[in-house]
């Protein structure tokens, strides 16, 4: 309903650009993703407090632990497909990536070891795509520089080292970190 | 792939990176305490690959 009535509302004020009304449209959808999410993980929560309070009956324990396990797998897909998403740079999908992965962190409190490997691994894989991300910036942005500029800055930053005297491995370290730092900062 | 590279020159690095080091605390401050084995490993195999990468980077340069 209210994703009817902000559609209605860019539509009245007559917005002749494509791309707005699809990125009200997206915004809506991870807003509603990260409220579900949200309620998600309260649910979560409240079966493992009501799970502790009937621990002697085992067989409740065991009903409520598939769902569970579901429901988390599910939400490191979102987290999967947050990173991986063409919409990442939107703050609604920060924002959708960080309740589910701040959440399904602070749930895995009261998770059994084998969920907890599962979770671990499933961290692992993120941040590993996440670092990737990074390298990859990093790395593209160095290719860039070194095929537009690469003969005046390698002179500019090779004499200083030649002139000082560094050993060759501290002087490449020094480099490579200038190389990065600049490319940072272009 | 101009544009794109100077969409990520204009940005810092990926927000996604400080979001998932604060989970990565939260999870193993977690765990510590239920299965400190399975955490260690986590730990260890995140090393190995930093290690990895690093090597790389000093040998490509």
């Amino acid at each position: 309903m209210c994703y009817a009535a902000l559609l209605e509302q860019v539509h009245k004020r007559g917005h002749p650009v494509d791309g707005l009304p699809l990125c009200v449209k997206v915004n809506v959808k991870l807003q509603t993703f990260q409220a579900v999410a949200i309620l998600e993980i309260n649910w979560i929560t409240q079966a493992f407090s009501s799970d502790e309070k009937v621990h002697a009956n085992q067989s409740a324990g065991s009903l409520i632990k598939d769902p569970i396990r579901e429901a988390l797998s599910l939400l490191m897909d979102i987290a999967d497909a947050c990173i991986t998403s063409p919409w990442r740079r939107l703050k609604s999908c920060e924002a959708l990536f960080e309740a589910v992965v701040t959440g399904v962190a602070r749930v895995s409190a009261y998770q059994s070891s084998q969920m907890l490997k599962i979770l671990l691994l499933r961290f692992k894989t993120l941040v590993l795509a996440i670092c990737a991300q990074v390298c990859d910036c990093k790395h593209t942005m160095v290719d860039f520089f070194l095929r537009n500029y690469s003969v005046q800055y390698a002179l500019v930053f090779q004499k200083p080292c030649r002139s000082l005297r560094f050993a060759s491995d501290i002087c490449q370290h020094v480099f490579v970190n200038l190389l990065v730092v600049v490319c940072c900062k272009l | 792939m101009i544009f794109l590279q100077a969409d990520l020159l204009g940005t810092g690095p990926s927000p996604f990176s400080e979001i998932i080091v604060k989970a990565v605390c939260l999870l193993v401050d977690a765990g510590w305490n239920s299965d400190r084995a399975a955490v260690k490993s986590f730990l260890l195999t995140l090393a190995a690959y930093v290690r990895e990468r690093l090597e790389q980077v000093m040998s490509c340069s």
